[in-house]
């Protein structure tokens, strides 16, 4: 009985995480794809501004705030592989955030370089935390042109109203 | 005799979307086939796609799974059935930045691509919204952003600001504003090369989804009926059809759905082994046909 009961508390504990992780997860993603953008606007030459400089400070602090919460996990074993993706897509992503704080023009094609790069790295390991552990997704599907043909979109009840 | 040959091929599909979705309004109607396809034209010593499919890795279990997004195959593999090869590409043309439409953007390592600046500056715009707005921006790949990044970074990734005719020769592209997205692109490929051609195809991206849309359901009253799917409007969706109805003369056969079915049964076109369409709808000088 004791050792059934080991086991269900520790089936439990990489369970909790990804519950835990999930949202971050998705989070993450959101920030790469922003800043992702915001990397492409820098790189495109064009005849006038963009303001890009509300959005990054807003990715920075995201990817802050994502960092101290990641951190913050308890991570069992079997999470630690998905654990250190997070934390390396954090590092790669921060760079390119530091980076584009300097303002595209600065720095000439070695920062170009560095950002592509940083870039790449950050959305791979985004890519490979959703391959080490059930429960994530590289892609947001549910609002795509996909959701409309998605079997859980078509049968979903309306939602609990809680005003 | 045509300057380009143009083929539609269809690399993955999805057996049963609604028909509510492909035709705004008509609920309950039931499902129809979506196929998911790009363009290839090729002629004037270029090989040009408009749209590029996706990469399956990277979440192609869940579009099976969840989404019932079937019989993918990859491009290189699909590029075969018209003799090309991913390198042989040069120019790629990106109605708009869905997975679907530009999430292979690192298989063709010879091309460059054109998008609008708008798709581009609104989403970036959408994305500093909030969670709450995740609507606007659903179905992008981050590792795709990332592919288009370091094709910026080659300067092989070229913004284009509204309508630009010429992008090569013969071929004009067209911004249809706030649409299913809100810098969607359409292109016109007038195949004689004349300005006022008698030999004009548009190709709308995902502005329809099939004929239906620029006909509607009753033979004897006509009407343009929108997608079901657009972060603009309907309004815009409707005018943007009208404005392409009208570059062809009115000739709802050349403005290409790559989404639409029945193509196959239009153009000449065949089966390949996996079941997939490919459709001829024009070949230049010395081009031997691949549907034969």
């Amino acid at each position: 009985m004791n050792a059934i009961s080991d086991m269900n508390r520790l089936a439990a504990r990489p369970l909790a995480y990804v519950v835990a992780c999930q949202p971050l997860h998705g989070r993450l993603r959101d920030v790469a794809i922003q800043l992702g953008g915001l990397s492409l606007i820098a790189m495109l030459p064009r005849r006038d501004g963009f303001d890009g400089e509300a959005p990054l400070r807003a990715a920075a602090d995201a990817l802050a705030g994502i960092r101290a919460e990641v951190l913050d996990l308890a991570v069992p074993p079997p999470a630690a592989h998905h654990h250190r993706h997070m934390a390396a897509a954090l590092a790669a992503l921060a760079r390119v955030a530091a980076l584009l704080g300097r303002g595209p023009g600065s720095g000439g094609e070695d920062v170009r370089r560095e950002i592509s790069a940083a870039l790449r790295a950050g959305t791979d390991h985004i890519r490979h935390a959703a391959n080490a552990m059930p429960g994530f997704e590289t892609v947001d599907l549910r609002h795509s042109c996909c959701a409309a043909h998605a079997a859980a979109v078509l049968s979903a009840e309306p939602a609990e109203l809680r005003f | 005799m045509a300057d380009y040959s143009i083929w539609v091929l269809e690399y993955a599909a999805v057996e049963q979307f609604p028909r509510s979705v492909m035709l705004y309004g008509p609920m309950h109607q039931g499902t129809r086939k979506l196929p998911y396809g790009f363009v290839v034209l090729k002629g004037k010593g270029e090989t040009i796609l408009i749209d590029t499919g996706y990469d399956h890795t990277g979440f192609g279990k869940a579009l099976a799974d969840s989404y019932g997004v079937s019989n993918f195959h990859h491009p290189t593999e699909v590029l075969a059935e018209v003799g090309v090869r991913p390198e042989d590409v040069t120019t790629v043309f990106v109605t708009h930045a869905h997975f679907d439409h530009m999430g292979a953007l690192d298989f063709f390592p010879n091309a460059r691509f054109y998008i609008q600046q708008r798709e581009l500056d609104k989403w970036v715009w959408s994305l500093t919204l909030g969670p709450e707005f995740r609507f606007l921006v659903g179905g992008t790949d981050p590792g795709d952003i990332a592919k288009a990044v370091e094709l910026a970074r080659q300067g092989r990734m070229v913004a284009i600001d509204g309508d630009r005719e010429d992008v090569l020769p013969g071929i004009d592209v067209h911004l249809a504003a706030d649409t299913h997205t809100y810098g969607s692109m359409y292109v016109t490929v007038r195949n004689d090369g004349a300005r006022d051609s008698a030999d004009t195809w548009i190709f709308a991206g995902d502005l329809i989804y099939t004929y239906d849309n620029l006909t509607g359901l009753d033979p004897e009253a006509p009407q343009i009926i929108p997608i079901g799917l657009a972060v603009g409007s309907q309004s815009n969706l409707i005018f943007a059809s009208d404005a392409m109805l009208n570059a062809v003369g009115r000739e709802v056969r050349r403005v290409i759905p790559v989404h639409e079915d029945r193509l196959k049964e239009v153009f000449p076109s065949r089966l390949t082994v996996h079941g997939q369409q490919v459709v001829e709808i024009a070949l230049a000088e010395g081009e031997a046909s691949r549907v034969a």
